[in-house]
């Protein structure tokens, strides 16, 4: 009985490590791709997952944009018809170089970063159906 | 009191709720310096969430 405690034991701790090891790689990932891309998380509370893709969607957008000039409506609008496709409704997005802020999001909708200049804010909100009594 | 009038750009809102919108931003000028935004923006939401239910956004 002993025996299989300990083998129980020595293949949790070994699974554990591999999950461990697991997430360092993923975030070793993550920092080398947002180096890479130009891009610092101000603040965040979302997966890494949504969080690439927001990334990734707001490189290649700015990459397609002529240098120095920059469109902040239209980098707003593919994030957020983006998210609203891929996540549903109703995500928010506001783009700009100089701007404050103070709003309530649903969890793990939240990210705010920069890339290059450009500062992207981008949260959800929770969607109530309208009242047709 | 702040002088300068609110200039509205694009709106979706009662008469009665720009104002609301239009008299706190110049409290909230009052109060604050013009560079303190993130405080701007949060005392405008929170009165909004008060004033008119709560899910406000400000920025």
């Amino acid at each position: 009985m002993e025996g299989a405690e300990e083998e129980l034991e020595r293949r949790s701790k070994f699974l554990k490590s591999l999950i461990q090891k697991k997430k360092t790689i993923e975030q070793q990932e993550q920092h080398d791709h947002l180096q890479h891309n130009n891009v610092r998380v101000r603040a965040c509370d979302m997966p890494l997952p949504l969080q690439s893709r927001a990334f990734r969607c707001a490189r290649d957008l700015l990459d397609s944009m002529p240098p120095k000039k920059l469109d902040s409506k239209r980098l707003a609008l593919t994030l957020k018809k983006e998210f609203d496709s891929s996540y549903g409704p109703a995500w928010h997005c506001i783009v700009g170089t100089s701007f404050g802020s103070y709003v309530t999001h649903s969890l793990g909708g939240f990210v705010y970063f920069s890339i290059d200049k450009v500062y992207v804010l981008l949260f959800k909100t929770a969607v109530e159906p309208l009242d047709h009594s | 009191m702040l002088e300068g009038k609110a200039v509205i750009g694009e709106t979706d809102m009662l008469q009665t709720m720009q104002q609301d919108a239009t008299d706190l931003a110049s409290k909230a000028l009052d109060f604050f310096d013009v560079t303190e935004a993130i405080e701007i923006a949060r005392f405008i939401k929170k009165e909004f969430d008060r004033m008119h239910g709560p899910g406000w956004q400000c920025m």
